[in-house]
């Protein structure tokens, strides 16, 4: 029987909108699933422009049904509708092992929430597993990924500074935003008293320049309510049109897949079984190619749901690797503190991006402390007026001190790398439900003693760093948070060269599987230490041309 | 039943949205023509953010922001908030706070205030800091104490800061960086 698609798409977040648009435009006809309800670009927006005062809750939300979801920075009440609620999206952990995952079941997923920052990987990290030993070998190196960099960089706009950095490689910028004024005089005292470091601006998804069919940056950073300008990169901006003018795409949402369907014989995926999330009615839809891009836990849960005969625990895992190795950058404020001296001086407009130093451990020289390494993002920044609240005062005293912005600060955040171990992992929760009646995912990642000792390692730095503004720190703190904070989740269908210690190959292709295309944060073999959703995106064009290649050569 | 009294039963009792539904009945049952408000945390609105060349809290309406605000546990508070704020004052003024004369209720609340920051889980300090959310998200706070403007349409990374130049409210509902 002739497949209903040549392609299913799972998700339409990040990559999912990646692959829908690349495969699309390569001329396959594309069904697109996604769990969450519509948003439509611009229309559906409703938040967006609204003023404190409009807000039921002034923009602070009533967050009792989200515990979860509020401990992500980009929430607020005018995000909230971005996010998942936590009461009716229940997932299970370890008591006394805490995990906080943040989600966005909708079209667009959380392409609508993301932070935007957008780093290339070096061989720094590609082969950081090689030289140590920890975790499976990268099948791929970066000049494998560096021509898709390119790719994605000029379709959705990165505005960045040239470094020329080997752990930190340049891209295709726009130009950069700005550094602020105390920022500028960080970057000096820092880079002179440590010749190994460097202050930059952080390279972000947000236009400088304007491309088809959207405007610059208007320096509002209200991006996770959505940008009707179109200014930074999401699904709705940027990808679903593209691959909506293709006249290619078939869009479905309120469908969650509980299944990709698999055919022995030919030992090929044939398309995936659907839950309508309303009517809770299955549907099947089969396909000759099959882009998994749910999220990378999400996407493992669908590839444990796919059990047979032949694959009982889980699509594709032959050995005992699927839902292991995952990871999260720990991370925590390394430190903050006041810097003096920039009285009379302050900013206008709300730069959607802040700094950062990227990693010196281990990089030209060997730490023998610690593996791997961990960078900072941050930034200078006035107090506003909460800051009142934090110390004595009242009355016209109080009023008059708050009508101008506060003290500067310098805020240090470090996130270290994360090291692949098998006993993190992801598994089906064999008695709880989701409310649509899936077993819901239960989450076990907790960091080791070389993710402690690098985020102390990072304390101590922030803290030297800082000082030479000569301010006091107000705190530092040198424990990794809760795991998931850095909202970088990532593991449980690795790559690798091996069948046996991996679940793709360097093409983000089932070793076993050879239509089926696991393209989302999944994927990963090892964390890095950098914002990793430029990578998943790279990984899934380079996927896609190569699958539309091989498809169209019969190879698959 | 007094109107005290009935307002603390009432979050207890209630959700938000029926809430200000009973506060709106109560109010055009005696007469008044804005939503009920509650006299002590009028006076600490009052009293924290006053009236100066711009209307103060009280003006803005923040008492009602806090009464929404404890009914819905916004920045960890919880309706008993109110009782232990009341018994607090109250304590502090060895009698009926709310009855006192302003100049009076400033005294006290002063050393309550000066005195917060060193109590460990003292209330003041979560109330006082829902007063100043309530009444920089007001639109006078927001837009007349301090300066609104959703688009600024561009980044200056130094500019000179007058004495007499106000912040931009629309700083804090950014994400900073």
């Amino acid at each position: 029987m002739t497949p209903q698609f040549d392609a299913i798409v799972i998700g339409s977040g990040i990559t999912g909108g990646w692959a829908a648009k690349e495969l699309t435009e390569k001329g396959l006809k594309v069904l697109m699933i996604e769990r969450g309800r519509h948003i439509e670009h611009i229309k559906d927006y409703t938040t967006e422009t609204k003023a404190p005062w409009e807000m039921p809750f002034r923009g602070f939300g009533d967050r009792r049904d989200y515990p979860v979801q509020s401990q992500g920075r980009e929430f607020d009440e005018w995000s909230q509708p971005h996010f998942v609620n936590d009461r009716e999206n229940p997932y299970q952990t370890d008591p006394g092992a805490p995990f906080t995952w943040i989600r966005s079941y909708q079209l667009g997923g959380r392409s609508l929430v993301w932070g935007r920052q957008s780093y290339r990987w070096s061989d720094v990290d590609f082969g950081a597993n090689k030289l140590d030993g920890h975790g499976v070998d990268w099948p791929i190196r970066y000049r494998d990924v560096a021509p898709w960099y390119d790719h994605v960089e000029n379709f959705i706009g990165v505005s960045g500074s040239r470094e020329g950095l080997p752990q930190l490689p340049d891209g295709q910028f726009q130009p950069p935003m700005a550094l602020n004024v105390v920022e500028r005089s960080l970057k000096q005292q820092i880079e002179h008293a440590y010749p190994d470091r460097k202050l930059i601006i952080g390279r972000v998804a947000n236009l400088t320049e304007p491309k088809v069919g959207r405007a610059p940056c208007q320096y509002r950073s209200i991006c996770a309510r959505g940008c009707s300008y179109g200014a930074y990169f999401s699904t709705q901006s940027s990808t679903l049109p593209a691959a909506r003018a293709t006249g290619n795409l078939t869009l479905l949402t309120d469908h969650v897949v509980e299944r990709i369907d698999y055919d022995a014989r030919s030992g090929r995926a044939t398309g995936v079984r659907a839950l309508d999330t309303h009517s809770r009615q299955g549907v099947s839809y089969s396909a000759r190619l099959v882009f998994l891009c749910a999220g990378a836990f999400n996407s493992v849960g669908v590839l444990l749901r796919s059990t047979s005969e032949k694959y009982p625990s889980g699509l594709g895992n032959s050995g005992d690797v699927l839902g292991r190795y995952i990871m999260d950058h720990a991370n925590t404020l390394s430190a903050v503190g006041t810097v003096p001296g920039f009285e009379g001086h302050t900013t206008f407009g709300n730069r959607p991006t802040g700094i950062v130093i990227p990693r010196f451990r281990n990089v030209s020289q060997t730490d023998h402390r610690f593996l791997r390494g961990y960078s900072y993002q941050g930034g200078a920044y006035q107090g506003e007026y909460p800051r009142g609240a934090s110390s004595p005062g009242i009355g016209l005293a109080l009023k008059q001190e708050l009508r101008a912005p506060g003290p500067w600060h310098f805020a240090l955040v470090g996130f270290a790398e994360c090291l692949p171990r098998a006993e993190n992992r992801i598994t089906l929760d064999t008695k709880a439900k989701e409310p649509n009646g899936l077993a819901q995912l239960k989450i076990r990642l907790e960091f080791g003693e070389n993710e402690k000792a690098l985020l102390a390692d990072a304390a101590e730095q922030a803290k030297a760093m800082i000082g030479l503004g000569g301010g006091n720190i107000g705190l530092s703190l040198g424990a990794p948070g809760t795991p998931g904070t850095a909202i970088h989740e990532m593991g449980g269908a690795r790559m690798g060269l091996d069948p046996a210690t991996s679940i793709l190959n360097g093409r983000n292709q089932a070793h076993e599987v050879s239509n089926l295309f696991v393209t989302d944060g999944a994927c990963m073999a090892s964390s890095a230490c950098q914002n990793p959703s430029l990578t998943y995106m790279a990984l899934t064009v380079r996927a896609a041309d190569y699958a539309v290649t091989q498809l169209k050569a019969g190879s698959i | 039943m007094q109107r005290r009294e009935f307002v603390v039963s009432a979050l207890a009792a209630t959700t938000a949205a029926t809430l200000w539904a009973d506060l709106n009945r109560l109010a055009r049952a005696q007469g008044k023509a804005a939503a009920a408000s509650d006299p002590l945390f009028d006076a600490v609105c009052d009293l924290v953010i006053p009236d100066s060349d711009t209307p103060g809290a009280k003006r803005a309406g923040v008492a009602r922001f806090l009464v929404l605000a404890l009914a819905h546990g916004i920045a960890g508070s919880a309706t008993e908030d109110r009782h232990r704020l009341e018994a607090v004052l109250n304590g502090a003024s060895h009698g009926d706070f709310v009855s006192l004369s302003r100049v009076k209720q400033h005294d006290v609340l002063e050393a309550v205030d000066a005195a917060a920051y060193g109590t460990p889980d003292s209330v003041w300090p979560r109330i006082k800091g829902l007063i100043l959310m309530g009444y920089y998200t007001s639109e006078i706070g927001a837009t007349q104490e301090l300066r609104y403007q959703l688009v600024p349409g561009r980044f200056d990374p130094d500019v000179s800061q007058g004495p007499s130049d106000r912040a931009f409210s629309n700083d804090w509902t950014g994400q900073r960086f």
